[in-house]
């Protein structure tokens, strides 16, 4: 009994982990995109500029509100992707050229992906993705409000 | 010496425990000392750690305090108004708020400015200033005011000192991502790293660089800082200068404690681990090498008591090197043992014969007495010595003297064993006897030294047997032996003692066959059994021999003259000096009874010096008086050899100031026989120096007239023999003749000896002869008596020898005849 589990444990769990390996592989590829076809991705600095150059950018947290709430950039709305949608969107505004620059958490969080591509649909046309989210903001020092 | 050992050991083992807890003490006072050292190092760590979380946490406050300030909408609406009475209302009220919940942060000030950092306001409260440059952490303003783009919107901080304490500064923008002004937070930092305190869970002190003490915990405690560890830390600026200096107390007393515990569990440790190494090790030392050395020590005792144990191997096990050294010290013992046993056969065994030696013959006899005593049995003891031997010697070299010495041995064993008196086969047997019992009935014959052997000849039945085995080693010495060419005939002298009835102990058994082999040789028979009346000779002898010495120191000695008639001119010119012993017990003794002695004991060159003085001192005497005399004087075989005489002569002469031919020598022929060309040249000397030389006893020796040719003498001596009997023997003129003719050929002068009467005075004044010496004229005489003689007879000569030369001497005896 006991050399059986052994023996699983020292062939087959080696041979699981292999089996696993490429979909890990796929599954971080698709976590981190570098880009999202139609949509300009920015970095923090990127967005000050945006903001600076274009008062009429504007800025949406793509996360829920409850981590709106943890910390945000200041001026920028809540609206989490659950609830973007082109009617959303559009109470926002509807002139679809203004600039729309979308931010979650970080890399690693897919909400202002999934914004993004909502946004784009619904044919807003200048729509920016600030990849870093609040991660790289925190991190570069840039002040952020929490309530 | 066991106790003592025992202590040693006990010594030993308890100074390897105590050592090896001393070096645990000291080993664990470094290891105290550096524990401390990381804890204090931890301690400055976790310090580190500390202030830079509450920095950390105290600046994301102060940034959180700032942000939402300006984020309110009353501060937007007041900053827009650009009013500062307002702001600072708005920025009061913060600071009231933050006073209140100071458990978060203390303010100290809020400084606003507009987007130039021109300050548009402060809070009240605060300490004042009047432009930027003049707020708290002026550098970290200067630093905001120089960003350009997207930095000016970035938060910063800085840790910095006012005055003499430090403050946390923190930068914010206004309005933010379009910033229309900044806002400056300064709080004191001492208040949240207070915190520490309970963080660490350790009392602290926070001291200003100077030394000024900013905070101390409620619970430090000074007066027990034994059981507390100080760690100390450094908070330093963002510009790098110190900032506060932080102490933490760190209470070790439960570390000390266990520190020490372990400590002693540790020395305990130690202390046991040595005491089983060590005694391990001597366990290991003394099975390995001390037993076995014990061992050796042992049997070299056992060999100190008893010498037979010396060949015995001992057996030892233990390290290589101990086994080497015991193999080594068995090699040596059986080698020692080897030797041993040779050394007591040498002690025992004659190694020129391979008979056994006195030693071993004297064991023998009192071994023999013991057992012959018991079983009352009687035996002989044999001595022999050789005749003559001692010329061998001289003669042929002692090599041949010890061959003939060898085959004497093999003669006795062949002759005894002949008789029946000697069972065993070989000499070479012989050494067995050392070692194995006494066998009473067997003949034991031994070389005492010399030429002396000596034949113990057990189970007697009679007297006769000794007799015979006496007879029958006479007998085998008798015929000439061949020793390298060489024909040696020497004859042997055996004296015989019997147990027990000449003696029942072995010294006077040895003395009484000694003194039987004396009385042989004097009687010169083969042999002689003892016999009491030969005591009486025997002793005498021993008394003069110890006479001797004191005879000479004592005046006992005197002179005795004999004329020498010069038969040409009628007269007398010359005496024979003849030594006499006026003993003051047994009377006059003649030379012949203590040459002997006297060359035995070495007294020779003594006598002579004694004679030779006496005779010139005599010589000296007559010429005062007028009466010319030459003193002859006759030297022993022994003095003529002595390197000295010549000078010892010429000393004496200077000392009675007198010409060398006042003197004269006398030698007989065999005298110069023993060593011819040191005779010769001792000769030469005495001529050279003018001393007359005659050759004495003349005829009776072997030398050869060619021999004679060469010797340097003036004179020969015919001896008596020929003299006495020369009126009756025809043959006898004859020699005599012939010799007064040859030696007057060969240029020397003649006396005849032994002249008795008249008509031999006649027949050699007819012969030609120079000088007549014998009782017909006169017995030798002392000085006195010769004196009175001379003058009596009036045969005294007018010629004075004294002054004339040798030579002179000669012609003139030629002329008068």
């Amino acid at each position: 009994m006991k050399s059986l589990s052994c023996w699983i444990q020292r062939h087959i769990l080696p041979i699981c982990s292999l089996l696993l390996l490429p979909v890990t592989v796929t599954a971080a590829e698709l976590e981190l995109p570098n880009a999202i076809p139609g949509i300009i991705t920015v970095s923090a600095e990127g967005l000050i500029e945006l903001a600076t150059e274009s008062e009429s950018l504007l800025l949406i947290d793509a996360r829920l509100s409850a981590d709106h709430k943890q910390g945000f950039i200041e001026g920028s709305i809540s609206l989490p992707d659950t609830m973007t949608s082109c009617d959303t969107l559009s109470e926002l505004t509807t002139d679809e050229r203004r600039p729309l620059l979308f931010y979650c958490n970080g890399p690693k969080c897919e909400r202002s992906i999934h914004a993004v591509r909502i946004a784009r649909k619904c044919g807003y046309q200048n729509v920016f993705w600030f990849r870093g989210g609040l991660e790289e903001w925190k991190k570069k020092n840039y002040p952020f409000i929490r309530r | 010496m066991k106790f003592s050992w025992l202590s040693l050991r006990s010594i030993t083992a308890l100074l390897m425990v105590i050592l090896s807890m001393v070096v645990v003490l000291v080993s664990w006072d470094i290891y105290r000392e550096l524990a401390y050292e990381r804890q204090r190092q931890g301690l400055a760590e976790s310090l580190h750690k500390e202030n830079i979380n509450a920095i950390e946490n105290l600046t994301e406050v102060s940034r959180d305090v700032a942000l939402n300030t300006q984020y309110s909408k009353l501060f937007r609406e007041v900053f827009g108004r650009g009013n500062s009475t307002e702001i600072q209302q708005i920025i009061d009220d913060q600071f009231n708020q933050y006073v209140v919940t100071a458990d978060v942060l203390k303010l100290v000030q809020f400084y606003v400015y507009d987007k130039h950092f021109h300050l548009l306001s402060q809070a009240s409260k605060g300490p004042q200033i009047e432009q930027a440059s003049q707020a708290i952490c002026s550098s970290l303003v200067e630093q905001a005011r120089l960003r350009s783009g997207a930095e000016r919107l970035k938060i910063i901080s800085e840790l910095c000192r006012s005055g003499d304490r430090p403050y946390l500064a923190v930068i914010v923008p206004i309005g933010g991502l379009r910033p229309i002004g900044f806002l400056q937070i300064v709080t004191d930092p001492v208040h949240n790293l207070q915190t520490i305190e309970d963080k660490l869970g350790m009392p602290i002190q926070l001291h200003l660089p100077e030394g000024e003490l900013v905070y101390q915990s409620a619970n430090w405690n000074t007066n027990s800082e034994e059981n507390f560890l100080m760690g100390n830390y450094m908070l330093e600026t963002t510009n790098g200068t110190h900032a506060l200096k932080f102490n933490v107390m760190h209470d070790v007393t439960q570390f000390r404690a266990t520190l020490s515990e372990a400590r002693n569990q540790v020395m305990a440790a130690a202390g046991s681990a040595a005491l089983v190494v060590v005694l391990l090790a001597i366990f290991v030392l003394e099975q390995t090498t001390l037993r076995p050395l014990q061992r050796l020590t042992e049997q070299l005792r056992r060999v100190g008591k008893d010498r037979k144990q010396l060949g015995e191997a001992v057996r030892v096990k233990g390290n290589s090197e101990v086994r080497a050294l015991a193999s080594v010290f068995n090699e040596m013992g059986s080698e020692l043992s080897r030797l041993y046993d040779r050394y007591e056969e040498m002690a025992y065994i004659d190694s020129l014969t391979g008979l056994p030696n006195r030693r071993f013959f004297q064991d023998h006899l009192l071994k023999m007495l013991v057992q012959s005593t018991q079983q009352k049995q009687p035996f002989a003891i044999l001595l022999l010595d050789l005749d003559g031997f001692k010329e061998i010697n001289d003669t042929l070299g002692h090599h041949v003297g010890d061959i003939f010495l060898s085959h004497v041995g093999k003669l006795l064993h062949q002759s005894l064993k002949e008789i029946g008196a000697i069972s065993f086969e070989h000499l070479n047997t012989v050494p067995s006897m050392i070692e194995t019992e006494l066998n009473v009935n067997e003949t034991m014959i031994a070389r005492l030294g010399g030429d002396e052997f000596a034949i113990l000849l057990p189970a007697l039945k009679e007297q006769g047997d000794a007799i015979d085995a006496a007879k029958c080693i006479a007998h085998a010495l008798e015929p000439a032996v061949d020793i390298e060419g060489q024909s040696i005939v020497v004859a042997g002298s055996v004296g015989i003692a019997i147990f027990p009835e000449h003696g029942v102990d072995a010294e006077t058994l040895m003395r009484k066959a000694d003194i039987a082999l004396y009385a042989a040789k004097d009687i010169n028979a083969d042999f002689a059994v003892y016999d009491p009346t030969y005591d009486q000779n025997s002793l005498k002898q021993l008394t003069l021999k110890a006479e001797l010495g004191t005879a000479i120191s004592e005046g006992q000695l005197l002179l005795h003259y004999q004329p020498k008639l010069h038969l040409n001119a009628g007269c007398i010119n010359s005496v024979e000096a003849l030594v006499r012993w006026q003993h003051p017990e047994r009377g006059l003794i003649l030379p012949e009874q203590f040459l002997n002695i006297a060359e035995q004991r070495g007294l020779i060159s003594a006598l002579t010096e004694w004679v030779l003085k006496e005779a010139l001192l005599q010589h000296k005497l007559w010429q005062e008086r007028g009466i010319n005399l030459t003193v002859a004087v006759n030297l022993s075989p022994r003095a003529l050899y002595d390197l000295n005489l010549p000078e010892r002569i010429q000393l004496l002469l200077n000392e009675l100031e007198l010409p060398p031919d006042s003197l004269q020598l006398e030698i007989t022929e065999d005298a110069t026989m023993v060593d011819p060309e040191r005779a010769l040249h001792i000769l030469h000397l005495l001529d050279e120096m003018g001393i007359l030389l005659a050759i004495d006893d003349f005829g009776t020796g072997y030398s050869s007239l060619g021999y004679l040719k060469r010797l340097p003498v003036d004179e020969i001596k015919i001896d008596k023999t020929f003299v006495i009997e020369m009126t009756e023997s025809k043959d006898d003129t004859k020699i005599v003749h012939a010799t007064v003719d040859l030696a007057h050929n060969l240029g020397l002068k003649v006396v005849a000896e032994g002249v008795e009467n008249e008509s031999t005075l006649a027949s050699l004044k007819a012969l030609g002869c120079d000088y007549a010496q014998g009782y017909y004229i006169n017995q030798p005489v002392v000085a006195d008596q010769l004196e009175s003689w001379l003058l009596k007879t009036g045969w005294q000569c007018d010629i004075s020898p004294v002054s004339a030369s040798k030579k002179t001497k000669a012609r003139l005896f030629c002329n008068i005849r």
